[in-house]
């Protein structure tokens, strides 16, 4: 590792810069040290030159004193003490700093002390001089005192000048040693220098070399490589990476150049990173100064990428390499599809072959594959069985797998004298697809067979399908068709007998198909014309055409129409009546509407006649009911006006008649009312309608509460008993009903006995049709029978029948008034009613009258 | 007497029952003024005509030429101003059901031409007796039905 | 468009009653049904006019005090019917002569005077017609109908009914209804 090396190499030159250093100081100090000895040889000759000149200056102060003293006397002849003390102060200055200065050296302190002593003698001399008046032997002692002094300075100053000496000589040598010293160090500096600086030079190129070589690694390299350093929260915990480095390659993945990333945190350009993990990787990386590898997918500006990224620990940051993984990501995943699309394949190789197994294993059909056994000269013998399924087991009872590998005429010897033994041979040499039939006699029952043979290689492939039901069944089927044909013709001969004729219109093909008899009945023979249903419709009556084409429209349309009739023309130009149904058939395959035509020219030609005759007979009873009617009005009032008249002469003028004149007007007058009553009951007769519209339903309690109540009077009257029991509700006609009951009470009223106690009671039962008798046409399953009966003179029973026919009456005019019509009107009433009435009586008990209504 | 004269119409083509109707009238007490019509044109006439008295009843016969009772019925319960009239049916019998027409068709009476001279009487004084009824105690002429 | 209405007659009297005399301008007193004080004067003249412009309505005054009762006696007879309750407990006779405080023969002598006909007779007749109006209205059945005019019987109502009018309930009620689709029809 370059870097490594370089560290090496630091460390080695470390070592050696950290020698030379101690050495460069220890050098310097000496140096220092030198120049410092020479500074002190210096200071010490200059003190020593100092120190001379100082004893100089104190002795010339010294000799100024005396001076001074010369001076004084010889201008003064005396002493004058004040010019002294400038001098003296002087000296005494100078003999103080002298003495500092000479601290150090006890000779010279010695000598100064000496020095002191004399300058004391000498002041003290002085002092006594500028008393005295002696020159000459004063200033002898002077000269004494100066001569001392004068020794003491040459003392003094040879001490110094020994001093000088030495110290300048030790100055010398210094001198000659230091500058020596500091050339040798700062050529040695120089050295060290130079040394260093190549040394540096070196390194920086190799450093350089390293960083261009590096450069150019990341430069060309396909990975993203990045430096980042930590950003570090209060806690000391990494929160964030500044980009301090990415090479180009970042462009690649991120579309951005490296450029725009420096100096930037990932928060802040690729905060993507914090969501997919690379952010704390890193940061575990630089936490745990470990280097880690992960592999991230990269989402960038809708752009997916697959980084395979190992971050480790560089100095005060992090470096990441990322290699853009995605394509091999996709085809990791396209390989695993691959795969599973393989296994799955396999799978269903082996379930194919699974299936195929069962299907051998389950197909009726007989699967066999043939290899020629051939002779010598190429002509097939036999077959050797390649493969055979287990449908032979039902047939042959074989088990496929034992057989496979035999030779099917060994194992079949009949097969030779087959057909299919030579078709198989055919099969082979011509190389056609052969289909053939044959059968066989297996366990004493008839098998059929259809074989398909092949050829494969040298040999055939043979399907074989039993197909006994299907040749039974065709034959069945053969047979049927024989009848079907019988049938057809005694078909045929049925529809010319019941002059009927079929047809069926297939709707979607258009196509008709028709009996025989279809155009026969209309004395076309089959032949003689197209029977389409264009034809048939020119034979159709003009009028009815349109309906007829509806009627086929309708066919078209899948509707089953209504079966109609229309008129067509024969061949002899008479019209006859053809009635018309069908309906459709659903097929399998198509649908098919059936018809039948048949020829009800007869029944309609009688219908009409009918229809005639009712409308005859319908206008005969018409014109007879409103004779009946006008008739009974019209004599109705002539009647009214006899009555009147006869009431008015009854009224006021009778008694002006005479008494035969009476008599034949009383007769009048009952001839007159009876005939009244006669044309009352004639036309209540003749008004007995029955009008569908006019029933409804009729509480029978009601009716005969009506009719008492019209009664009442008369009832009361003859104080008549009534037995009314529950009535019943049925269909009908009030008007009717009421006169029904009314005609039946006013008999009874009028034919009671004097002598008993009247009574009449009416009670109903419901009877089934099965317990009436057969006296009357039953056109209901129930009726209600009201039984009518009382008390009165009652009527032999014989006349049961007799009574209720017009004007049958059993008594004589004179008895009983009555008009022989009221029963008359009760039978027409019921009859209305699809009822029936009957009587019973007993002479001079009483009679009944059942009444039998429709529940 | 009660009332003061009622005024009473009779439509018949019959002259021996208008003679009869006149008589049983004025047979009856009870003050009346008696008008008649040999057939329904005649008494329409009158009716629209500007100087008409309305009648109290006015007696319609069906059977007539010309305009027969049940026009005539029609015709009035039609006009304004006719509309309120109390007519009677006076007429030969009849079926149930024409009886029930009558009615159907508005008249408030139906009279049975009696075949006695007292029955008629009876029945006209009933008549007048119960129209007079309806008249002054605020019964309900709409709902006036009698038959006789 | 077809409606069907009812009228209260008391009602509609009354209205037009107080419209007429507001119209006039008079101040009154409405005491019961038939009977009215006027507090205004009227000169005859103005009472004449009064009457006429009242009858248009078919409103009479009634002047004979005879006719005042009989009035009074028919009013009387009217609510009676009316009222269910009433008519059960009382029969007509004792009512009558409690309310109008006379005695019922009298009552009855002056009726039939003024109307040639007896109390008894009236009642039926007033019977019919609120039978009748019931039988059109067609809200409650024949029994109940006879229950409401205090007859014994479904039977009896119809008995009077006949005898008065000559047609049966259900007659009358098919004549009523055939009348109406006819009226419609044209």
């Amino acid at each position: 590792m370059p870097v490594k090396k370089l560290a090496k190499a630091s460390k080695f030159f470390i070592v050696t810069l950290l020698l030379a250093l101690s050495l460069l100081l220890f050098i310097s100090y000496k140096g220092y040290h030198q120049v410092n000895q020479l500074k002190t040889a210096a200071n010490l000759v200059s003190h020593t030159l100092k120190v001379e000149n100082e004893i100089n200056n104190l002795f010339s102060h010294y000799a100024d004193i005396e001076s001074t003293i010369y001076k004084s006397f010889l201008e003064q002849g005396r002493l004058n003490p004040k010019l002294l003390e400038a001098p003296k102060l002087k000296a005494k200055k100078s003999f103080n700093l002298l003495n500092q200065l000479t601290q150090d050296n006890p000779l010279q302190q010695k000598n100064l002390k000496q020095v002191r002593n004399h300058q004391k003698a000498l002041y003290k001399y002085i002092d006594t001089l500028s008393t005295a008046n002696d020159y000459k032997d004063k200033f002898t002692i002077l000269a004494i005192h100066t001569s001392a002094l004068e020794d003491l300075k040459t003392e003094l100053l040879n001490e110094e000048n020994e001093l000088l000496m030495l110290r300048q000589k030790n100055y010398l040598s210094f001198g000659f040693f230091t500058p020596l010293m500091l050339l040798s160090l700062s050529i040695f500096f120089f050295i060290v220098f130079i040394l260093s600086f190549w040394y540096f030079n070196r390194q920086r190129k190799a450093t350089q070399r390293t960083n261009t070589f590096l450069e150019g690694i990341l430069f060309n390299s396909a990975d993203i490589i990045s430096f980042f350093t930590p950003v570090y929260n209060a806690h000391h915990d990494i929160i964030d990476f500044t980009f301090k480095f990415t090479n180009k390659s970042i462009e690649n993945v991120l579309g951005e150049p490296p450029e725009i990333f420096k100096n930037k945190r990932i928060s802040e350009v690729l905060p993507v990173n914090f969501e997919n993990g690379v952010f704390d990787e890193m940061a575990l990386a630089a936490k745990e100064q470990e280097p880690r590898e992960f592999k991230t997918l990269f989402t960038y500006k809708g752009k997916n990428t697959w980084l395979r990224t190992k971050v480790m620990p560089l100095k005060d940051g992090v470096l990441t390499s990322s290699i853009d993984v995605t394509l091999q990501e996709k085809n990791k995943v396209e390989q695993k599809k691959l795969t599973k699309r393989l296994e799955k394949q396999n799978l269903e190789l082996l379930d194919n072959r699974a299936f195929l197994g069962n299907i051998f294993k389950s197909v009726s059909e007989i699967i066999i594959n043939l290899e020629c056994i051939r002779k010598n000269d190429g002509r097939i013998i036999d077959f050797k069985i390649l493969f055979i399924n287990d449908a032979i087991t039902r047939l042959t009872g074989h088990i496929a797998s034992e057989i496979i590998g035999k030779h099917l005429a060994a194992l079949y010897p009949s097969i030779r004298e087959k057909a299919v033994f030579s078709q198989l041979i055919a099969c082979v040499k011509d190389e056609e697809l052969i289909d053939f039939e044959d059968h066989y006699d297996i366990d004493g029952k008839l098998y059929y067979f259809k074989f398909t043979a092949t050829k494969l290689n040298d040999g055939v492939t043979v399907t074989t399908r039993e197909i006994t039901q299907e040749k039974l069944r065709a034959l069945e089927l053969a047979n049927l068709n024989l009848e079907l044909e019988i049938q057809n013709s005694i078909f045929n001969e049925a529809e010319t007998l019941a002059k009927v004729g079929s047809y069926h219109i297939e709707t979607e093909s258009g196509n008709f198909n028709c009996s025989n008899n279809f155009f026969n009945m209309l004395g076309y023979a089959p032949l003689d014309a197209e029977q389409t249903i264009d034809t048939y419709k020119t034979l159709i009556h003009p009028e009815d055409i349109t309906s007829y084409a509806l009627h086929i429209k309708d066919i078209f349309n899948g509707d089953s129409p209504e079966p109609f009739i229309y008129r067509a023309k024969t061949r002899k130009g008479q019209t006859k009546y053809l009635k018309t149904s069908g309906h459709f058939e659903a097929g399998l395959m198509k649908n098919v509407f059936i018809g039948v035509v048949q020829d009800v020219t007869e029944e309609i030609m009688a219908e009409q006649k009918l229809r005639y005759k009712n409308l005859d007979l319908e206008h005969s009873n018409a014109e007879l009911e409103s004779f009946n009617r006008v008739a009974s009005h019209d004599l109705q009032e002539p009647m009214r006006k006899i009555q009147l008249f006869i009431s008015r002469i009854s009224d006021a003028e009778v008694e002006t008649l005479s008494e035969h004149g009476q008599m034949y007007f009383g007769k009048i007058r009952t001839a007159a009312n009876r005939m009244q009553n006669l044309i009352k009951y004639l036309l209540s007769y003749a008004r007995l309608n029955k009008t569908e519209n006019d029933f409804t339903q009729v509480d029978i309690n009601t009716v005969i509460r009506t009719v008492i109540a019209d009664y009442e009077e008369s009832i009361s009257e003859h104080d008549i008993n009534l037995d009314i029991g529950k009535m019943p509700t049925v269909t009908g006609i009030t008007f009717q009903l009421e006169q029904l009951f009314a005609n039946l009470i006013s008999n009874s009223i009028k034919y009671r006995r004097e002598d008993v106690v009247s009574k009449i009671a009416i009670s109903s039962e419901r009877i089934s049709r099965a317990k009436l008798d057969d006296s009357f046409v039953k056109k209901h399953n129930t009726y209600v029978r009201i039984s009518f009966s009382d008390n009165g003179i009652g009527f032999d029973n014989a006349h049961a029948k007799k009574i209720f026919d017009m004007f049958e009456r059993l008594h004589q005019r004179q008895n009983y008034s009555g008009t022989g019509i009221g029963l008359a009107i009760c039978k027409k009433i019921v009859l209305n009613h699809n009822g029936h009435i009957k009587a019973e009586g007993k002479k001079g008990q009483g009679s009944t009258f059942y009444i039998y209504l429709p529940a | 007497m009660k009332l003061n004269n009622i005024n009473i119409i009779l439509a018949d083509d019959d002259p021996d029952d208008r003679m009869l109707f006149n008589d049983a009238i004025n047979d009856i007490a009870i003050a009346t003024n008696l008008s008649m019509y040999p057939n329904g044109q005649e008494l329409m006439d009158y009716l629209l005509s500007d100087d008409v008295i309305l009648p109290e009843i006015i007696f319609l016969d069906l059977n007539m030429p010309i305009k027969d009772g049940m026009e005539c019925l029609k015709e009035i319960r039609k006009t304004k101003g006719l509309e309120h009239l109390c007519v009677a049916i006076y007429s030969t019998s009849s079926s149930e059901e024409d009886i029930e027409n009558t009615f159907v068709n508005g008249a408030n009476i139906y009279i049975n031409k009696p075949n006695s001279y007292k029955k008629l009487k009876v029945a006209l004084k009933r008549v007048l007796q119960m129209n007079w009824q309806y008249h002054t105690s605020s019964l309900n002429m709409n709902n006036f039905l009698l038959r006789l | 468009m077809k409606m069907n209405v009812q009228y209260d007659y008391t009602l509609l009297c009354k209205t037009v009653l107080e419209n007429v005399l507001d119209r006039y301008g008079l101040s009154y007193n409405l005491i019961s049904t038939g009977e009215i004080t006027i507090t205004s004067q009227l000169t005859p003249e103005q009472q004449s006019e009064l009457e006429q412009t009242l009858k248009a309505y078919g409103i009479t005054i009634l002047k004979n005090t005879q006719d005042i009762l009989v009035q009074r006696i028919k009013d009387a007879i009217t609510e009676l019917l009316h009222d269910h309750t009433k008519n059960r407990t009382y029969n007509v006779s004792t009512y009558l002569a409690e309310t109008l405080n006379y005695s019922y023969s009298h009552l009855s002598a002056v009726f039939s005077e003024s109307t040639h006909t007896s109390i008894e007779n009236f009642v039926i007749l007033r019977k019919s017609d609120v039978a009748k109006q019931l039988i059109i209205e067609d809200q409650l059945t024949l029994t109940e109908i006879a229950f409401k005019l205090n007859y014994s019987s479904v039977a009896h109502l119809s008995a009077q009914f006949k005898k008065t009018t000559g047609l049966t309930p259900s007659q009358f009620k098919r004549i009523i209804k055939k009348r109406k689709t006819q009226t419609i029809r044209s």
